[in-house]
């Protein structure tokens, strides 16, 4: 359903002379099928946020194209895209910030229902109790205003302004990670299960393993603007063949005090994605790291799991 | 003697919709050397008794109880008694590096405060000090980094410095409130590694205040785990994880992404509204009519494992 190919974004900062860029992605490519769920995951700064806005083209890309149905997104029209658009859904990270706190919940699902043409007037209330209904809301919450309502409850609402233009394609950019452990289990199990029922297709970011293990069908991890492995949720958690991966994984506190997991500490922070390590990104933190590495980049290959690395 | 002990302590605050009760009755005691983490969702008041122990609430707030800290009541001292203590005995270790860190002074400036307030150190000699502190938290390059300020530290680096400020003058008790939130999972990891290390060398005592209980397995010694506003299971780890007692300690476990990802329904409730009799009632599928009329007592169900709940009565 959608192809990624060759994507970069690079962001231009510093004045008229010290001018620079952040290479935050250079150069993405995946696919996700239809009504399938990919996992994006990385550490902050990586870049896998700015993916999930190129993907919907609230930013414009560098290079590279994303294909949805057979059409690129960037060669569209204003007006074709604007169509395209109510295929298209994202849920952000801050549930506060993404509704109008002058908006009570109720006209803020109304707002997409108005502008798509969804149901006419008189259905309008039917439809919109009706949303509240599938994420778990009472009817006495349209009439609140998000700042009324928690973190938890606001993020159910985006998630019923989102349903309500039955959209084909959502990205999910780290929905929970505002959110306590409860209230998130109970956010995720709703976004699985209007995943289900509507038969979405879905990228959801996040940092946290253990949320996209339990979320998707195939993940795609990110280091410093590009992917190092992508495959079945299976395979990177149970057979994962990059180092950076490894590292990751093995970072996971683990909840049973019986089981002592032998973990990889990875030196340092995240390089600068201005000026990014010659040859692999990852380099500078292997601790496999040899000669090759640093000289040339590894690409990603591989058959259905792809990993992009010299020493796999 | 108990090395810190806090009795019955209650904290309210008094806001325009009424009285805020954020600690309600909570009895808890430390020993000395021993982790204790402190678990609860946002705004059941855990960071309210972190803030108790030093006093650095502000002025709309009353507290009633005690807190004996060596056996000396933390809560009636005088200003200047208090002030020995902060940073010299009892450190706190804030959640936000970069909103609690002098953003016009030097990391080094801000990481040699305590040293100069309570050991009256030279200059000179605190600067030497502070270097040595940096190099231990594992700060690369102490001597520049010392000269930096905190905008130019990425986030690990940053709550590496506040371990460090926090660490300096050697107390006895750390009071660490979120240390690791807001990090990835790497740096997560880094910093939980260079605590528990720190911790076993100095043989510091510990509350960690978090919402994390993987990062609290992995710390402390023992779990207390808090619902809006008191304490509803006290249990070492193991026996919180392999016998949770409370329904609220197993909903919670039940919750995490790696134990099933199965909710408790509904809400904590607010601070300002609390239920009459068990606070978890609500919510609690094992809910009696006893449970919504009168407050259980904390009850001894096995060794150090205190809970709750009229269940185990």
């Amino acid at each position: 359903m959608i192809e990624v190919c060759g994507l970069k974004k690079y962001f231009q900062t510093g004045g008229m002379f010290g001018k620079k860029f952040i290479k935050a992605v250079d150069g993405v490519d995946f696919e996700i099928e239809k009504g399938e769920s990919l996992g994006l995951v990385g550490e902050s700064g990586c870049g896998k946020t700015t993916v999930g806005r190129l993907i919907l083209r609230l930013v414009e890309p560098t290079q590279g194209k994303v294909i949805i149905d057979g059409t690129n997104l960037f060669e569209l029209s204003k007006k074709d895209l604007r169509k395209m658009r109510k295929k298209m859904q994202i849920i952000f990270q801050n549930p506060d910030a993404s509704l109008d706190p002058r908006m009570r919940i109720g006209d803020c699902i109304a707002e997409p229902l108005k502008l798509y043409k969804v149901v006419n007037k008189k259905k309008m209330n039917d439809k919109i109790m009706q949303l509240i209904e599938t994420v778990g809301l009472n009817p006495e919450h349209v009439n609140r205003y998000p700042h009324e309502l928690s973190g938890g409850q606001n993020q159910r609402a985006v998630i019923a302004r989102i349903l309500a233009i039955n959209p084909e394609f959502i990205v999910a950019d780290e929905p929970t990670s505002a959110l306590d452990v409860n209230v998130q289990a109970q956010i995720l199990h709703i976004i699985r299960n209007v995943n289900e029922k509507f038969g979405l297709t879905c990228l959801f970011i996040s940092h946290d393993l253990e949320v996209i293990k339990i979320m998707t069908d195939r993940v795609a991890v990110m280091y410093l603007g590009k992917l190092v492995e992508i495959g079945k949720t299976d395979q990177i958690f149970n057979g994962t063949k990059h180092p950076y991966t490894k590292a990751l994984l093995s970072a996971i506190p683990v909840v049973d005090p019986d089981v002592k997991r032998k973990r990889i500490i990875l030196k340092g922070d995240m390089p600068n994605p201005i000026n990014p390590p010659s040859g692999c990104r990852f380099h500078t933190r292997c601790q496999y790291s040899e000669k090759i590495c640093e000289i040339e980049e590894p690409v990603l290959i591989g058959n259905g799991h792809k990993v992009a690395c010299h020493l796999r | 003697m108990t090395f810190l002990s806090i009795q019955n302590l209650n904290v309210h605050f008094h806001t325009e919709d009424g009285a805020v009760r954020a600690v309600n009755g909570i009895d808890l005691d430390i020993e000395e050397g021993e982790k204790l983490g402190l678990i609860g969702e946002t705004g059941c008041g855990k960071t309210v008794l972190g803030m108790a122990i030093l006093r650095l609430l502000s002025e709309n707030t009353t507290i009633k109880g005690r807190i004996l800290y060596k056996g000396k009541d933390l809560l009636t001292m005088s200003d200047r008694e208090i002030r020995r203590i902060r940073g010299k005995e009892i450190a706190m270790i804030f959640q936000n590096p970069l909103s609690s860190m002098n953003p016009v002074l030097t990391v080094g400036t801000q990481v040699a405060e305590p040293v100069e307030l309570h050991q009256h150190l030279k200059k000179q000699d605190a600067m030497q000090k502070v270097i040595e502190m940096i190099k231990s938290v594992k700060i690369p390059s102490p001597h520049e980094r010392a000269k930096e300020y905190p905008h130019e530290f990425s986030g690990g680096m940053r709550q590496r410095a506040m371990i460090a400020m926090g660490l300096i003058c050697m107390p006895s008790l750390i009071i660490a409130d979120e240390p690791t939130t807001g990090l990835d999972v790497t740096i997560q990891a880094q910093i939980v590694e260079l605590m528990s290390e720190m911790l076993r060398d100095s043989g510091t005592s510990m509350l960690l205040i978090t919402h994390d209980l993987a990062v609290a397995a992995e710390l402390c010694d023992y779990i207390a785990m808090m619902y809006p506003g008191e304490i509803v299971e006290y249990a070492s780890i193991r026996d919180l994880f392999k016998d949770p007692k409370h329904p609220y300690t197993m909903g919670f476990l039940d919750s995490l992404p790696g134990r099933g990802l199965k909710p408790i329904a509904g809400l904590s409730p607010s601070l300002i509204n609390l239920p009459v009799g068990c606070k978890f009632h609500p919510r609690c599928s094992f809910a009696t009519k006893r449970c919504k009329n009168n407050r259980p007592e904390l009850i001894e169900v096995g060794k150090k494992h205190y809970v709750r709940c009229f269940l185990y009565d």
